[in-house]
């Protein structure tokens, strides 16, 4: 739906209970949810989450500008909608040309 | 392992066309960027406590954001093997200051993994190698998604 509108998704496996994930996990992470998107991970240490911050961050960015327009912090305790859910609908909203 | 299976929902349903000219920038204080934290929850992060506030007041906005991090270089130049999807198109990375906030500039971070653009197949099944946030750009239009997940 939103690689269809012209977006683009990136997700990160920043960590493995806080430490580096190997190739093994990304793999896993990939083939488990059967995930159709760009999943990558840090190539060493965890740059991602000292960046960008903790799991469940989800960011919505102007590629012209890599301004973050939406930002949504799920629950970490696996409460209510995750992330990529709660952001969707209004990343969709953008691509669509609404505010 | 923790939620993404919502990820798969990405891939459904057929609608076309970019977004237009990018909306104007505000920050973004809805109510709905704030999370509020599970005060049950014994194991939550040292950073996930730094991350996420209880406001007194729902309807007052509230960053709960990452205080921005002081990064002041580009922390992923491009080089010839950061090239799984570059697109020179997409011009300079634009600088700094960059942080996690709305309203901030996303840091350029390189990684490795699988580049899946157009979502038609799991992506194990492409090539895996090195990209950076500057090399998924791509055409420089449009917006993009980007989800930090922990392998649990």
């Amino acid at each position: 739906m939103v690689l269809d509108a012209g977006g683009v998704i990136v997700e990160i496996l920043a960590g493995s209970a806080g430490a580096h994930p190997s190739r093994a996990e990304l793999d896993a992470w990939v083939n488990t949810y059967r995930l159709p998107v760009t999943t990558v991970r840090d190539v060493t240490g965890t740059p991602t989450l000292a960046t960008y911050g903790i799991r469940e961050s989800a960011f919505v960015v102007n590629l012209e500008t890599m301004v973050v327009e939406i930002k949504i912090n799920g629950s970490v305790a696996g409460i209510g909608d995750s992330a990529v859910l709660q952001i969707i609908p209004r990343m969709m909203t953008l691509l669509r040309g609404g505010m | 392992m923790t939620r993404t299976p919502a990820l798969l929902a990405l891939s459904t349903a057929l609608l076309v066309g970019c977004g237009s000219d990018p909306p104007t920038i505000t920050l973004d204080a809805a109510p709905s960027d704030v999370s509020v934290a599970d005060a049950n929850d014994a194991t939550l992060e040292d950073r996930a406590l730094q991350d996420v506030l209880v406001p007194q007041d729902m309807t007052a906005p509230v960053d709960i954001a990452m205080t921005d991090v002081p990064v002041a270089v580009d922390l992923a130049p491009d080089t010839a093997a950061d090239v799984l999807l570059a697109d020179a198109s997409a011009g300079p990375y634009p600088p700094g200051p960059y942080g996690n906030r709305v309203g901030s500039v996303l840091a350029n971070l390189s990684w490795e993994g699988y580049v899946n653009p157009t979502g038609g197949a799991v992506s194990t099944t492409r090539t895996y190698g090195p990209t950076s946030l500057q090399a998924l750009r791509g055409s420089g239009r449009g917006y993009a998604l980007v989800h930090v997940a922990d392998f649990y």
